[in-house]
């Protein structure tokens, strides 16, 4: 635990300074065909200081934790605006502030599970795997920890220490047919440390079942017809679409870039079944997958609605874009390792659930595509987006037909979204993977299932 | 206490504590980088870090921990913990560390940073894009130095040090006309110095042209199977997945297209494939492997035949192949004998792809993803920028279907690339 009272620091800040000391902490083993291939940990802590000087940001960092270590960062932090200070002058700058004081820590109250414990853990879905799948060519499981313990003050009264926590658990399963190879991914895992997250192997049995089922259907899998496709985004694939599609556009720092939403806001970008929100940390009563209570500028954060209606209602910001477009602050400033500077980040980006039942959705299309799950995604500034699809399966007139090979779709958000016809009444939340814009940083999504048009890859 | 002195206790303490083998290696890191964000430079930075990796081995069970500090106490834990990994994990008879190679220090790069150097060079550049290309958005990028000491040591005697110091600028950009704006693009140069201007790395002039003409990029409603022409700006994405099957993973687990096909033919005879990672043609040095080896350069694949797999110790350990001699890193691509003009106009139909954004390909190697910052090409002639075109084929296909290969390569710092032609795509519009 890297638990911190930086308070005493704040007589050093001569300019508007942000002082952080972070830990983050992860942990990596990796089972391949029953053997350990890696068995591994790793921490990385440090201090880092951020001042604005006359406009100018200087930033320092030093992996050693110390009052002298910490007293000579926000010293070189300082210098190092001063030394912008000396090429150019852009006026001070006075921000907005929402100041706050809170700390949340997602520590378990379990008895901890040593890696020999988790070793086992992993072994044992393995071999559930290898007595029941004799024909699969290979396995992979991974469990992957990251957790990330903060502790921020900043000059305008911030005081923030937090631990965030996630744990998953990859299963990779491949299978040869005619020499021909196929694979099935399979996550499991949520926000929480691995004694909260994982408590017996056998509740991850059914999902492995159900993964095996889909991989057998890929062997039969067929390609997609290349073109503009009627589809249905199962739930787990809203929240991608949430934040590749619309979240990155309408980061306010990508806005000011020149993203296609600068032009867009107040106007209909979606159908009027769309309603998208950056939540903070609380969703419907229930603390999201990526909880941010205080951004890393000792913002208090609080939800942005993105999308309300159909209609674009506003951006996510750091202090900076804020004070650019007059908007008032989100708290989407976020930093992933302690030697990293604040950027405009999202947090648990989701679209709303709407009232249609999958199976209608499903049954509403006559020549389509149900696509169910996604590997990597990106955006870009005119909004058109795209992810790859490792799981899906045709629909020819209202039922599911065979499974489709992995592929790509895309299109231009607006105009997807706009294509939107009906929205399902469930939702599903999901912070499996990495956000990467400079900096990697776990970010939660989520969304029910969404029919839509998109632009599917194929022969 | 010196950093050599920490690694040689770290080793005689895995010793006391029963472990069979250790390798431990220490790196202290310097950055320092000029951001500038939306055409301004907005921040200074300086950071410096320092990365302890402990790897211990009992009875072929292998633990590894990695932290950030070297005072004793944190030492003692992280020597704690990677015994405790290393008992705690399975017996892995592939788990092994280098053998005794003699002792070597090497230095590579500029040693020390001009950060007044920086700023003049990055304002010039701000400015003259400023001037030259008003439609364009310098969305992020900068110039940082880097410098890396690190020393590798193992209980075998192994005892590698090396310094290596270089410049990097990168810059992200598109561009906007009224409400119209052109997809974001983007480039990378590795430099050891700051002699030359910013706007003269890579096709960096180019690309930023190509920017402001795509503001009115195209869609179309074709679908055909032509030629791409992949620039060397998105080579990586293209080849970087063919090669990542010449690693460890997909050998380990019998997936990899290129499994038993050393010494064959596995792609178009125009193909060769080099990594050099000690190479005075790079700017910067790789000389350590991360098992623990001195790097050598490699030919990869030459003219179409694979003449190594890129497999670490352990990897060949456990596939019972050759270790590859280097770490991959270092890449290029060896040029043709006809230009890019030339190239361009033997093109009956295709894209001249400059950036693709595409999922994963599978494990057979069929891919597909948009076609970013590209033009369509008809007639031998560069036609107009394209959106929303979708590209789809497969790895092995497009290794086997060159039909060329330009004679200009472009000089990244870390990887060197030409124009490479490619057929048998299928390219479709909305």
């Amino acid at each position: 635990m890297l638990k911190i009272d930086l308070s005493k620091f704040k007589n050093e800040f001569t300019e508007y300074t942000e002082l952080r000391a972070q830990e983050n902490r992860t942990t990596n083993i990796s089972l391949v065909n029953g053997n350990v291939m890696g068995n591994s940990t790793t921490a990385k802590s440090g201090v880092s200081a951020r001042v604005n000087k006359n406009g100018n940001w200087g930033f320092a960092s030093n992996p050693v934790i110390s009052d002298d270590a910490i007293e000579k960062v926000i010293l070189a932090a300082t210098e190092n605006a001063a030394f912008l200070g000396t090429k150019q002058s852009k006026g001070k700058k006075e921000f907005s502030s929402r100041p706050h004081v809170s700390e949340n820590a997602f520590y378990t109250t379990q008895t901890k599970t040593d890696q020999k414990a988790k070793i086992g853990f992993l072994k044992k879905i393995d071999d559930y795997i290898a007595d029941k799948y004799s024909d699969l060519t290979s396995r992979t499981l991974i469990i992957s920890g990251l957790e990330m313990e903060k502790n921020t003050i900043t000059s305008d009264g911030s005081v923030s220490y937090s631990m965030v926590p996630k744990y998953h658990i990859y299963t990779i399963l491949n299978k040869a047919v005619d020499g021909e190879n196929f694979e099935i991914f399979k996550a499991f895992g949520d926000r929480g440390q691995f004694e909260d997250v994982f408590t017996d192997p056998a509740l991850l049995f059914p999902g492995i079942d159900e993964a095996y089922r889909h991989l057998v259907n890929k062997t039969n899998g067929v390609f997609a017809n290349a073109g503009m496709k009627d589809v249905v985004m199962d739930a787990k694939l809203a929240g991608i679409l949430a934040h590749e599609a619309i979240g990155h556009t309408t980061e306010a720092d990508l806005v000011q870039g020149g993203s296609v939403a600068g032009e867009l806001l107040n106007k209909e970008i979606a159908s009027p079944l769309v309603s998208l929100v950056d939540f903070a940390n609380t969703y419907n009563g229930e603390t999201c997958p990526v909880p941010v209570y205080i951004d890393d500028e000792g913002v208090k954060a609080e939800d942005q609605v993105i999308i309300d209606k159909g209609i674009l209602k506003g951006y996510m910001h750091n202090k900076e874009t804020a004070k650019h477009f007059g908007h008032g602050l989100t708290g989407n400033a976020r930093a992933f390792d302690f030697s990293d500077e604040p950027l405009v980040r999202m947090r648990n980006t989701a679209i709303i659930p709407g009232t249609s039942k999958l199976s209608e959705m499903i049954a509403s299309i006559g020549d389509g595509y149900y696509l169910m799950q996604s590997s990597n995604g990106q955006a870009d500034a005119t909004s058109e987006f795209m992810f790859g699809i490792t799981l899906g399966y045709e629909i020819k007139n209202g039922k599911l037909g065979k499974a489709i090979k992995d592929t790509t779709i895309s299109g231009v958000a607006v105009d997807v979204l706009k294509s939107v016809t009906m929205v399902s009444d469930d939702m599903d939340w999901d912070c499996t993977g990495m956000c990467g814009k400079k900096q990697p940083m776990p970010v939660g999504m989520g969304g029910p299932a969404i029919k839509c048009k998109v632009n599917i890859g194929g022969k | 206490m010196g950093n050599r002195e920490i690694l040689d206790k770290c080793i005689a303490e895995f010793k006391t504590r029963g472990m069979d083998k250790s390798k431990v290696m220490l790196n202290d890191s310097e950055v320092r980088e000029l951001y500038f964000n939306n055409g301004e430079i907005s921040m200074f930075r300086t950071t410096f870090n320092t990365s302890l990796q402990l790897t211990a081995i009992k009875d072929n069970k292998k633990g590894a921990s990695s932290i950030n500090k070297t005072d004793p106490a944190s030492i003692d834990k992280a020597i704690t913990d990677t015994v405790s990994l290393a008992e705690s994990s399975n017996p892995e008879e592939a788990n092994e560390i280098s053998e005794f190679q003699p002792a070597e220090e090497f230095e590579s790069g500029v040693m020390e940073a001009d950060n007044d150097k920086m700023y003049d060079r990055m304002k010039e550049f701000l400015d003259y894009v400023r001037t030259a290309f008003p439609k364009t958005q310098l969305r992020e990028g900068g110039v940082s130095y880097h410098k890396n000491n690190m020393i590798l040591k193992n209980s075998n005697g192994v005892d590698f040090a090396s310094t290596t110091g270089y410049y990097q600028f990168h810059a992200m950009f598109s561009s906007k006309e009224g409400e119209k704006t052109s997809s974001f693009n983007y480039t990378y140069k590795l430099m050891k110095g700051l002699d030359e201007p910013f706007i003269n790395a890579v096709n960096l002039k180019t690309l930023l042209e190509h920017s402001a003409d795509e503001i009115n990029a195209r869609a179309f409603d074709q679908k055909f199977v032509g030629d791409i022409i992949i620039t060397p700006e998105c080579m990586e994405s293209m080849i970087g997945p063919v090669l990542s099957h010449l690693g460890d993973y997909p050998h380990i687990t019998g997936s990899s297209l290129f499994k038993g096909k050393l010494g064959q033919k596995i792609a178009s005879d125009k193909l060769t494939i080099r990594s050099t990672p000690v190479s005075d043609d790079f700017p910067i040095k790789t000389f350590i492997s991360g098992d623990g080896y001195k790097n050598e350069d490699v030919t990869v694949i030459e003219n179409g035949v694979l003449k190594s797999n890129l497999l670490t110790l352990f990897g060949s350990r456990k596939t019972k192949q050759e270790r590859s001699k280097t770490d991959g890193s270092n890449l290029s691509i060896d040029g043709g004998d006809i230009s890019l003009n030339d190239l361009i106009k033997n093109t009956k139909k295709g894209i001249l792809l400059s950036r693709f954004s595409g999922g994963h390909p599978n494990d057979n190697g069929d891919f597909s993803g948009i076609a970013k910052n590209s033009y369509y090409i008809e007639d031998g002639e560069v036609k107009y920028p394209v959106k929303e075109i979708m590209v789809t084929g497969n790895l092995i296909g497009m290794i086997n279907n060159i039909e060329d290969i330009s004679k200009e390569i472009t000089d990244f710092g870390y990887y060197k690339f030409p124009w490479m032609k490619v057929s048998g795509i299928t390219i479709s519009g909305k």
